[in-house]
């Protein structure tokens, strides 16, 4: 017999099959079903289907992320309908504002587990594949049906390998790796299949940095983003992990529907242009492009590596007067872990406006909406028309680095240009006791 | 005193309708009749049971199956048509009534559509509908204007997800993209599988059973209350 793909295995494992094949429609039992802001409208599905208890409230895990501090009474509102129900069902999984976006607060909270099937009404939710996790986006509605039944249908998906080699050039980030493939395969281009990151290049990544590429996967269509865990995953997860977990690989001789290899040794950073974020061109076309705002941001880039790269960037300098440079960091903990290093005093004197840990304006909520006919240079995750809330605006999307050179300066930069020591920001990560890096030696 | 009536025109579209025009948010549902398929030129204020009844907006009947053929004009757009253009995520937490969530439909994409749009029209779309964002407001938004159908060569694998789960038809074909422009007259009969419009006809694929079997519950609620022996 044929082997199996991780998607496969763990698909076949969760709903007690022997095997399954590409295109079957299996049912299961999530390990976590994440909810966020938009718990109190799943919470009124839940209550249509006429069930009085949850299936199995130590399943679901709910988090107050996309518009914290509430900005309005209608905000105020749908978060205390949440905890309410949260209070209400016995969710113990249950994090209120004042720790950050889902997908990092469940990875620093060590839910995020090698082998285990795990869902979020967050199309963003491929992030979990960065621990070995079968992690994909679904709908509120199926949420409301998880809180009722404990089950979700999944179609088995063709499996894309993804072989990254070579060594990341100075000033150039998985970011830009990232946004290079989805700029080559285009937004649909993995388009319902799981894509399994492997290759020397992704067996070195950090946690960061596979939470940054899995992130991206499903600006690249697909259904899962999946890096094989190896001793950094392990390492992250020693005395976090919520529970016990078997890590869950694919065979040698699985069978893929695509493989497709990229050296990256000569990437140059890459900027997605508005509005799509497969729309990618390399710094050296967009350069010079003038923007009125700088945000880093988001569940794709504001972890603790990339506020030390901000900061090294700006260390003792000031932000171009003609620009804005908004900064949340994606937690409470990498917040408390930049001030402790003193990243939070360098970016706020070079100019910077910090605000609370959360989703902020990468959708368009609050905290840093562009007006019309601005640019605004972000480290999110999307460009759509629109998505910072305002349609008459652009969005750049780049690295942290592309991003804190681009503040100094007012115009999309070059990173290179402001080359940060590496080693002095290895040993400082290595500091941080409530986020941690785990660079691999 | 106020009386609303559910007016049901074929399977999938109710329309609330009240005794006075200018009391347009009324939403909740009283009572249900049948109405005769020759009243079709909804919004006309006409008689039921002995009152005169104005049209005040097309409702969203989650729990009714779907339409087994759809007749309307067609609003033509391109590839990766992505859900913050659906609908935009500034609205996502705070619009929580379907009919308003109609009224943003399209908004960053096409500022007519939602004004425009009528009962039973389509949308022919690029490859990659529905990309981005999982918000189920992008499937809804559209099933409350009485959008009879999507037709795109692929959809987002959870906006696919949330057709199925609300209902909303969404149809995958690549063949007829060419042969219709916006405000095209299109027919589509889902028993037969097939779009007809001036050109021609074509046909398309049968939703498998499985989704099939959800969408004809009338989505993914009704269907998990029958499965739960809540509904018979």
């Amino acid at each position: 017999m044929a082997g199996k793909t991780f998607s496969e295995k763990i698909l076949a494992k969760y709903s007690g099959l022997d095997s399954v094949e590409p295109g079957q429609i299996v049912e299961v039992t999530p390990d976590v079903a994440m909810s966020h802001d938009n718990t109190a409208a799943i919470s009124k599905t839940f209550a249509k289907i006429g069930v009085d208890k949850l299936f199995d409230p130590d399943i679901h895990l709910v988090t107050l992320d996309h518009c914290v501090p509430p900005a309005n009474e209608a905000f105020a509102n749908n978060h205390k309908q949440i905890r309410e129900f949260v209070k209400k069902h016995g969710i113990k999984n249950f994090y209120d504002i004042n720790h950050g976006i889902c997908h990092q607060v469940m990875a620093e909270h060590g839910h995020c587990l090698p082998g285990t099937i795990m869902t979020g009404s967050d199309s963003h939710s491929t992030t979990y594949g960065a621990f070995g996790a079968f992690g994909t986006g679904v709908t509120r509605s199926e949420t409301a049906v998880i809180m009722a039944t404990g089950k979700i249908w999944f179609r088995v998906p063709e499996t894309f390998k993804i072989i990254l080699k070579g060594t990341l050039p100075d000033g150039v980030y998985v970011k830009d790796i990232a946004l290079h493939i989805t700029g080559t395969i285009g937004a649909d281009g993995a388009l319902y299949r799981a894509i399994e990151f492997t290759g020397p290049t992704a067996d070195r990544f950090s946690i960061s940095e596979r939470m940054t590429l899995c992130n991206l996967a499903v600006e690249m269509g697909a259904k899962v983003g999946y890096i094989p865990p190896n001793e950094v995953v392990f390492d992250y997860l020693e005395g976090r992990a919520k529970k016990e977990f078997e890590a869950v690989y694919s065979d040698d001789d699985a069978k893929y529907d695509e493989v497709l290899e990229f050296d990256i040794s000569n990437l140059e950073p890459q900027v997605a242009c508005p509005h799509t974020v497969d729309n990618v061109k390399p710094i050296s076309e967009v350069a010079g492009e003038s923007i009125e705002q700088v945000f880093v941001g988001s569940c794709n880039n504001a972890r603790l590596d990339d506020l030390a790269i901000l900061a090294h960037v700006l260390d003792g300098k000031k932000i171009s007067t003609d620009t804005r440079l908004v900064v949340i960091p994606a937690s409470s903990r990498v917040m408390l872990d930049a001030m402790r290093l003193g990243y939070v005093d360098t970016i706020v004197s070079a100019g910077g406006t910090l605000a609370s840990p959360g989703c902020g304006p990468c959708m368009g909520n609050h905290l840093g909406v562009p007006g019309d006919n601005e640019k605004t240079l972000s480290t999110a995750n999307r460009n759509f028309r629109g998505r910072m809330g305002n349609r008459e605006s652009e969005v750049f999307l780049g690295s942290p680095h592309t991003a804190a050179v681009s503040a100094l300066r007012g115009v999309i930069s070059d990173p290179r240009e402001v080359p940060v020591d590496w080693d002095v920001i290895r040993s400082e990560l290595g500091q941080a006791t409530l986020s941690p890096v785990l660079v691999k030696a | 005193m106020e009386s609303i009536v559910t007016i049901r025109l074929g399977l999938q579209r109710v329309y609330h309708c009240c005794r006075s025009p200018d009391k347009p948010r009324l939403s909740m549902i009283g009572v249900e009749v049948q109405v005769a398929a020759s009243i079709q030129s909804l919004p006309a204020p006409f008689h039921h049971d002995g009152s005169l009844l104005y049209l005040c907006q097309i409702g969203y009947d989650d729990e009714a199956s779907m339409d087994k053929v759809v007749k309307g004009r067609v609003w033509k757009y391109g590839d990766d048509v992505n859900t913050d253009v659906i609908f935009p995520g500034k609205y996502t937490y705070t619009v929580n009534d379907p009919a308003e969530m109609g009224e943003h439909a399209m908004e960053d994409l096409d500022p007519d559509f939602a004004t425009k749009v009528q009962p039973g029209d389509v949308i022919i779309a690029g490859k990659n509908f529905g990309c981005g964002s999982s918000r189920e407001q992008a499937a809804v938004c559209l099933k409350v204007k009485g959008v009879g159908a999507v037709i795109a060569p692929s959809y987002s694998r959870i906006y696919f997800r949330n057709g199925v789960n609300t209902g909303l038809p969404l149809i995958t074909s690549k063949e007829v993209q060419e042969h219709f422009e916006s405000g095209d007259e299109i027919e589509i009969d889902f028993d037969k599988g097939v779009i007809k419009g001036a050109k021609g006809e074509w046909s398309f694929p049968a939703f498998s059973d499985f989704v099939f079997g959800i969408m004809d519950a009338g989505g993914l609620i009704p269907y998990t209350r029958k499965r739960l022996g809540i509904d018979a």
